[in-house]
């Protein structure tokens, strides 16, 4: 039985690499994900490694609270530098502030954009204790002076003694080049453009008065680590300080990294599990059709004394070897992938650290058990199938008895349709996205239970026109695909995955774009808007200054979003000019006085306050990244839309800058004067605007249209990565269409006999071809509507109010029948040329 | 050995010097050595011969399904070696109509449409008045929205022999008609071949190894290693069973 197992893979080599491409491209994104990830985990360790390689301990603030961007953490006072100092088995310790900035080249635009961060840091004079190495030119001696790694060197490009101009939160201030330094052996750390500044300097840029984000510790080496930091804690105790090793901070910043760059991981791995399942329904599909053609061998082998058990051990014997291959294919095709990611992400400029990719043993057993169980499981059915034909079957020309009954089937589709609609509204009520996961696989396996007792009539209605249209050629293409429902559903389904996600994505897009530009409409007031270009850290509160000063400007409305912890909770905090926001962005009825927030006062929104029990005059304790402060509910505010400008929290910014350690703003509003036009207004602005690269000036159009740019943007990423599972499902058509042909070569025989042309035996199989891929997107549409609905529903107090269904999905309709033609093309021609006489002769 | 046509007679196909021949050398297999043939039109003619003896292969070269090594064929006076796949592909569907043995019939489509397939292939109505007589003649108006999977083996039979009256084919060939019918059936497809022949002036070939169904023809022809080696006109069963018999002398 392994012999002939192995024959039948021989036999049909084209068919083994189609289906091991299939399992290949599911196994790759899961690989890939796992690679890629083990190696970024690596290369920021590495990094890390290098950045407190010559520190022994550092000492840093007490943590105040979790932020999604790590752990916040109070600074450090500057006199604790002295106390760490006299702690014995210390050889030194110096103080350290690091902030973000933008590096501007000669010709004033930022060096390095659409990646790769800058930021500034304290030049540390200890001997041996930084990661940075002088290579050329000296250390910064004056307050004027910086020292600037080698990459950023050659990017600028600047030399020894250029000037040097940055933005800070302090705005803009230039310096000259004094030496230029290396990180470790490496040019950059990570691809990151480090500016170091003197302490002097660095302490001014960031406000700090004095204080430190960490202070780093040099031992003697009398003593370990660990026991350097117990000594320096318990020095220090009644101080709200932490003394760590170096080694396990480097380990928390790289867990940190990792986990934001999980997201990568997570996609990937979402990618490759819809591949997994694209081929799923290909392998069933195929080795369903290929056991009723091999329908007489089976029985002969039955009739000549092989058991049942045998000849399924035989279908699945056949279907390991396919996915062993497959999942040696899918390893190879993951490290291309990892190695694709990294080449994109130096293309964006983030160049990740030089580190090969990290391939664990353990890597590609997943991969093998994902490819070998998925294949096997796929062939198990139709296995079983191949089991049960009796050896009378060898004799005449027999069917295979019906595997299961329509109630059942109807029985297990509502099931899982029941399972699907529970996990799909406890995942969205929840927030549950693993949940939504599992309920559209479900709503997946759902359709591909009942698609078939539906299918022949659906085939036939799509395929209705066709008579009219291409006469006999389009009943015979459709009365084809309607044929063997079974066939033709679970051939199609293969594509629905695909159309699924699109059309689900399609609409969620929609909406998105459809409420950002109903919340401008509705709900923002103000004329222009002054946004970054691209996510960046934010840009020197200066550019509100100078922004007001243009003629025509009645007001400029900074504001941010920021994070502090309130009630035990992180949460998400609007700060603004509360005195000018109500004249820029709606916030409804507005109970108490916005203008009285000063430094110690909080708004909030109505609801929130209610369901807290708070109300005007009510103490709230605020942590922010410099403490924690009691605020006083001073107004209320009820905005009739759920949109997420508004936030739960406003505080004005003179608390913000008080409590943040790096003000920067993030949006601008600017209202006009009255009498004042845009048209007058705009050059002044322009001029503002252009002072700072990473800034664009935007009026309300053009507010609405970069919002809804960026969504796009997003669209078409996941869509390319979608562009793999639906090619798996074009190889899946192909794969049914050759079959069938095959299986139908006597009739197609026939019919070129009594008069049917090439062309036609062409243009018949490609309508085929063409009905089924339609079938694929009305399938996928409809779940992918209903996924759509019911997550854009569920999102609606998150800011995405208006649901949108776009004239896009039209187009997926017509894509779907475009590619279902597209796979039909081989199969048709193939048709097309079968020698007539053979195939009137043939079994 | 040539053939003379009764004078008066048009001939609606035929072969000149038709050579098929497969392989080369030692393995050469020559199907057809230098067969010259002519149907007459409006004539029931049988072609017979023990197994291997090429009359398959010269009824498919006549027909347009294969093509001859050396010689000419000619379908009314189309010589059918000069046109392309997509002219004898039209052709056939205009000129020819096809009885085969088994599978006649393509399984998705119903009655009705499995006959006027040829006309519908073609782009045309046809003739509606004839096709409407066609199927009366054979007896299945009340049949023509079945499936073929619906219909007996007898009844697919006669689909097949409405398909090949259907479009006014100059000519029709039958392969063993009745080779897979049990007798009854058999002799009923062989009667409407017969009264296409007698009534409609219809031309007919077919291949047969069945004594029975050669004696319904007006004229045998008896093929032995790719020649024609007899002929018989007004053939009886006993007579056309007596030539068969001295084949395996």
């Amino acid at each position: 039985m392994f012999t002939l197992a192995l024959r039948n893979l021989w036999a049909r080599k084209l068919r083994v690499l189609l289906l091991v491409a299939t399992i290949a491209s599911g196994v790759g994104f899961i690989v890939g994900s796992l690679v890629f990830g083990e190696t970024i985990t690596k290369s920021f360790d590495d990094l890390f490694s290098t950045a407190y390689r010559n520190t022994d301990v550092v000492v840093r603030g007490a943590p105040l609270y979790e932020s999604d961007f790590g752990t916040v953490r109070d600074r450090v006072p500057g006199d604790v530098v002295d106390e760490v100092t006299r702690v014995p088995g210390v050889a030194g310790a110096a103080g350290l502030v690091q902030f973000s900035l933008t590096v501007l080249d000669r010709t004033g635009q930022p060096v390095g954009t659409g990646g790769a961060p800058s930021f500034g840091q304290t030049w540390i004079a200890l001997d041996r204790a930084s990661p940075y190495r002088l290579v050329a030119g000296a250390a910064p001696a004056r307050d004027d002076e910086v020292v600037i790694d080698r990459k950023l060197a050659a990017d600028g490009p600047f030399a020894l003694g250029d000037a040097i101009t940055v933005l800070s939160s302090s705005g803009r201030s230039s310096y000259s080049v004094a030496g230029v330094v290396t990180f470790g052996e490496q040019d950059s750390a990570g691809g990151a453009n480090s500016v170091l500044f003197t302490p002097a300097t660095a302490q001014r840029l960031t406000k700090a008065g004095g204080a430190w984000d960490e202070i780093i510790v040099v031992s003697t080496g009398e003593v370990s680590d660990e026991q350097l930091a117990g000594r320096i804690e318990q020095a220090l105790s009644g101080r709200p300080i932490q003394a760590v090793t170096a080694a396990a901070v480097a380990k928390e910043n790289t867990d940190a990294l990792a986990d934001a760059l999980s997201f990568i991981d997570i996609l990937l791995l979402v990618f490759g599990a819809i591949s997994v399942i694209v081929a799923t329904f290909v392998i069933v599909n195929t080795f369903a059709i290929l056991v009723s053609q091999r329908l007489r061998e089976l029985a002969l082998l039955r009739a000549l004394g092989a058991s049942a058990e045998q000849v399924r051990r035989s279908v699945l014997l056949e279907a390991t070897a396919i996915g062993i291959l497959g999942s040696l294919a899918g390893v190879g095709f993951g490290l291309v992938l990892a190695l694709g990611i990294k080449a994109l992400f130096a293309a964006f400029g983030a160049d990740l650290p030089a580190t090969g990719l990290v391939l664990t043993p353990a890597m590609v057993v997943v991969g093998f058990v994902v490819g070998i169980v998925s294949t096997v499981g796929a062939a198990y059915l139709p296995a079983r199938k191949a089991s049960r034909v009796p050896p009378i079957a060898a004799l005449r020309d027999a069917a295979l008895p019906p595997a299961r009954t329509t109630v059942a089937r109807i029985a297990a589709g509502a099931a899982l349709a029941v399972i699907a609609g529970a996990a799909l509204a406890s995942g969205l009520a929840g927030g549950e996205i693993a949940l939504v996961g599992v309920a559209s696989l479900a709503a997946i396996v759902a359709m591909a239970t009942l698609a078939p007792l539906f299918a022949r009539a659906l085939a036939r209605l799509l395929g209705a026109p066709l008579t009219r249209l291409r006469g006999i050629t389009g009943t015979l293409a459709r009365e084809n695909a309607s044929r063997s429902p079974r066939r033709t559903a679970s051939t199609a389904m293969a594509l629905a995955v695909g159309a699924m996600l699109v059309s689900f994505l399609l609409v969620l897009s929609a909406s998105i774009t459809a409420s950002v530009g109903a919340l401008v409409d509705r709900d923002i007031t103000a004329d222009f808007t002054i946004d970054q270009k691209t996510f960046g850290p934010g840009f020197p509160t200066s550019v509100a200054a100078e922004a007001r000063a243009v003629t025509g400007v009645a007001t400029v409305t900074p504001y941010r979003q920021t994070q502090a912890l309130i009630g035990g909770r992180v949460v998400r905090i609007v700060a603004t000019d509360a005195a000018t926001f109500p004249q820029v962005v709606r916030l409804g009825t507005i109970t108490g006085d916005l203008r009285s927030l000063g430094t110690d006062g909080l708004a909030v929104r109505a609801d929130t306050a209610a369901t807290k029990g708070w109300s005007l005059g009510t103490p709230v304790e605020v942590t922010s990244a410099t403490g924690t402060t009691t605020l006083t509910v001073r107004a209320l505010y009820a905005p009739k839309n759920l949109a997420d400008i508004t936030g739960d929290y406003l505080v004005d910014l003179a608390y913000a800058d008080q409590a943040s350690n790096d003000p920067l703003d993030f949006l601008l509003f600017v209202r006009l004067a009255d009498g004042a036009t845009e048209a007058q207004v705009r050059p002044g602005l322009e001029a503002v605007v252009r002072q700072t690269p990473t800034l664009v000036l935007q009026n309300r159009e053009e507010f609405k249209d970069s919002r809804a740019q960026r969504i796009n943007q997003i669209l078409v990423l996941f869509n390319a990565l979608l562009a793999l599972a639906i090619l798996i499902a074009g190889l899946g058509i192909a794969n049914t269409l050759s079959l069938s042909i095959h299986e139908r070569r006597r009739e197609l025989g026939l019919l070129r006999a009594v008069g049917q042309t090439k062309a036609q035996t062409r243009s018949m199989v490609r309508w085929e071809g063409a009905i089924i891929g339609i079938l694929g997107a009305v399938l996928g549409v409809a779940l992918g509507l209903v996924f759509g609905i019911a997550v854009v529903n569920a999102l609606g107090d998150q800011g995405i109010s208006e649901l949108a269904i776009p004239a896009s999905l039209v187009v997926v309709l017509v894509l779907g029948a475009l590619f279902g033609v597209a796979a039909s093309w081989r199969p048709a021609r193939r048709a097309a040329r079968l020698d007539i006489l053979q195939a009137i002769g043939s079994e | 050995m040539s053939t003379l046509a009764p004078t008066g007679s048009l001939v609606a196909a035929g072969a000149v010097d038709a050579y098929k021949i497969y392989g080369s050398g030692e393995n050469e297999v020559r199907a057809l050595d230098g067969v010259s043939v002519e149907f007459m039109a409006g004539r029931f003619t049988a072609v017979m011969g023990p197994s291997g003896s090429g009359k398959s292969t010269l009824m498919h070269c006549v027909a347009g399904l294969d093509r001859l090594s050396r010689g000419r064929v000619f379908i009314g006076d189309v010589d059918l070696s000069t046109l392309n796949d997509k002219k004898l592909t039209q052709l056939r569907r205009s000129k020819i109509g096809f009885i085969f043995q088994a599978f006649n019939l393509v399984p998705t489509l119903t009655a009705l449409e499995n006959i006027t397939l040829p006309m519908a292939l073609a782009g045309t109505k046809g003739d509606q008045e004839w096709v409407d007589r066609v199927i009366d003649t054979v007896g299945l108006r009340n049949r023509l929205t079945h499936r073929p999977a619906e219909l007996s083996g007898g009844q697919q039979q006669r689909v097949a022999v409405a398909r090949a009256l259907a479009s006014r084919p100059a000519i029709i060939f039958a392969d063993e008609p009745t080779g897979n019918l049990d007798s009854r059936s058999g002799t009923e497809i062989l009667s409407f071949m017969r009264r296409a022949v007698d009534e409609f002036g219809q031309t007919i070939v077919m291949v047969t190894h069945d004594h029975l169904a050669a004696s319904y023809s007006d004229r045998v022809l008896f093929l032995g290693d790719g020649r024609i080696v007899d002929e018989m006109h007004e053939p009886t069963a006993q007579s056309v069973l007596d030539r068969m018999r001295r084949f395996g002398e």
